[in-house]
């Protein structure tokens, strides 16, 4: 009997104020073995966050701050010339570990981005014809801030398609401000790990699990397929979408202590999973509508079961 | 006057448009379709109006079938208003498909009116014998006088269409709503039985008999049709989940019934009898 996945949930609620979605849907990706991808502005604790998260699961954890110069081999590593030894010895890069955290990924170039995203999708690496496991569980965190485009390279939608969620992280409450004032005005808080990584994959295996009824199935699949049919949407989200969101409805019955799935789990989720798969018309802008409201909107408008 | 002749016309032609449809009805009355009756209910906007004041009459009703046309339906009886519009929308799901009809109507008498209720006959798929499922009723009450904006709205009306032209038009759109396409596929059963042989949905003493068909057949379109039963009961609105129920729902009885019903509907088939004799222990329990 492995430890309750909802125990890290409590422990991260410790570190971080408020953002319970942020804080949700990092769990949801490590239970289901997917990629997320975080937007906020700076000060928002999207770091603190993964930080905190890989103490609390004891993994390997690795931090890149994505620049304009960044290699694609300052992720995945290289193939280095050993002068003693007279030979080439292999250096793998930070990509090997359990929680990657990819601060700022907009700012790298394309090329390196497409090293991470393969990484991401193939989980191993190949160097100099060798290919090399990436360990298990193996999740990337993603940050990237919506100001600052300057220098910025976006990631295109089939690149940010990989990413199995886009949790979109807004400004505390005036209460939540003063909280986060009076925790960290005494110095952050400590946090120990409380899960191991056998209890993630023991969580991963149970999300897997999780039983989904055909109708709740074909309620997710009418949610993605009512993004293909919007007056708004240039280009709707793809059947990687609805896979995406039965893993997140799995993962959230899952962390919910359920082995059975919901229209609830669907929905919760639905905006996660879809919002950085849509590719909005010129009009959304000019009517001067609000991406979010509009998916909210086409979201409501499918039935649950 | 020019108001009084107008209702009078109205009533005539819908006279006129039930006339015309009823041999036709009762020629297909021997034809029924299996289909699982979820909900069948009407609502109004408004409970009060003043005579010429526009309310807006909704019939949903959803079944556990996907199905295009829902011709079985029978509207309300509504000699005592003026259908000014209709409009039907068709929404299909996983679970099945909902028909909402909404009717822009009009009081023409002072006084309350009773609508409902709207009728669906169909074959009950649990029993295969043929019911007449009942909704609920309504009770609308029309004040003496319009308000002055209102009737200014009736007298530009009357200025801009003849009565002779209402009178005709009211005739087409109550044939029209009546002569709707029927579906094909539909089975051929003996003629109508007496009524109500279901209870009517989505009231909720139909709870109790939700509990009574779980404990006789714990299967899953059992607790799928108490679940929709418990959401009328609760007061679900359209679209909403489990989740936005309980956001309203203090009582634990409540709670525990909310819990229970979405275990039984989407649990594993393993396991779905004993999530249905636990649902239907949960319903007795609210049901008291």
């Amino acid at each position: 009997m492995s430890l309750d996945p909802r125990t890290v949930r409590r422990e991260l609620a410790r570190a971080i104020v408020g953002q319970e979605e942020m804080l949700e849907g990092l769990l949801l990706a490590l239970l289901a073995g997917g990629h997320a991808l975080l937007e906020g502005a700076p000060g928002l604790a999207k770091t603190l966050a993964c930080t905190s998260l890989a103490h609390l699961i004891g993994g390997t954890f690795r931090r890149v701050q994505f620049t304009p110069d960044l290699l694609p081999s300052d992720i995945v590593g290289t193939r280095v010339y050993d002068q003693r030894g007279g030979e080439f010895r292999t250096l793998l890069g930070p990509a090997f570990c359990n929680l990657l955290l990819a601060d700022e990924v907009n700012r790298a170039p394309a090329k390196v981005q497409s090293a991470l995203l393969e990484a991401m999708q193939e989980r191993q690496v190949t160097l100099a014809g060798e290919t090399h496991t990436l360990p298990s569980p193996f999740v990337v965190l993603a940050t990237q801030n919506p100001l600052d485009g300057e220098g910025t390279y976006p990631l295109p939608l089939a690149q940010v398609d990989r990413f199995l969620v886009k949790i979109h992280i807004d400004a505390p409450s005036r209460e939540q401000e003063l909280k986060i004032v009076d925790r960290y005005g005494a110095g952050a808080p400590e946090l120990t790990a409380v899960a191991s990584l056998d209890d993630v994959r023991d969580w991963q295996g149970r999300a897997r699990r999780v039983h989904v009824e055909p109708a709740v199935r074909a309620y997710a699949v009418d949610l993605v397929r009512a993004t293909r049919s919007h007056p708004l949407i240039e280009a709707g989200a793809s059947p990687r979408a609805s896979l995406a969101l039965l893993a997140l409805t799995r993962a959230r019955a899952a962390l919910e202590g359920r082995d059975f799935a919901t229209p609830d789990d669907v929905r919760a989720y639905a905006p996660g999973a879809l919002r950085h798969r849509i590719a909005w018309s010129f009009r959304l802008a000019s009517e001067g509508r609000e991406a979010e409201g509009e998916l909210a909107s086409i979201i409501a408008s499918v039935p649950p079961p | 006057m020019a108001r009084f002749g107008l209702a009078r016309r109205a009533l005539v032609a819908a006279l006129l448009a039930v006339l015309v449809a009823a041999p036709l009805a009762m020629a297909r009355a021997a034809e029924y379709r299996l289909l699982h009756v979820r909900t069948l209910a009407v609502s109004v906007d408004r409970t009060q109006a003043h005579i010429g004041g526009q309310l807006h009459l909704t019939v949903r009703t959803a079944v556990g079938e996907r199905v295009e046309a829902l011709p079985e339906l029978i509207l309300p009886d509504l000699t005592a208003f003026q259908v000014l519009a209709d409009a039907e929308r068709v929404e299909h799901a996983a679970s099945g498909t909902t028909f909402v009809a909404v009717l822009t109507i009009a009081p023409n008498l002072p006084g309350s009116s009773v609508i409902g209720p709207a009728y669906l006959d169909a074959i009950d798929p649990g029993t295969h014998r043929a019911l007449r499922y009942r909704s609920n009723t309504v009770v609308v009450t029309a004040l003496a006088s319009a308000p002055s904006q209102a009737r200014e709205i009736i007298a530009q009306v009357h200025r801009l269409l003849p009565l002779d032209i209402l009178f005709v038009l009211a005739v087409i759109v109550g044939s029209l709503w009546l002569l709707r396409p029927r579906a094909e596929g539909t089975v051929a059963v003996a003629p109508p039985r007496s009524e109500p042989s279901t209870p009517a949905l989505p009231a909720s003493e139909g709870l109790g008999v939700w509990v009574e068909r779980l404990r006789a057949a714990p299967t899953r379109a059992n607790a799928a049709g108490a679940r929709a039963a418990l959401w009328a009961r609760l007061g679900a609105r359209e679209r909403e989940t489990a989740q936005d129920v309980l956001g309203r729902l203090s009582d634990p009885t409540g709670r525990s019934a909310v819990a229970a019903a979405e275990r039984a509907a989407f649990v594993e088939p393993a396991r779905e009898a004993a999530a249905a004799r636990d649902l239907a222990d949960a319903l007795a329990r609210l049901v008291g």
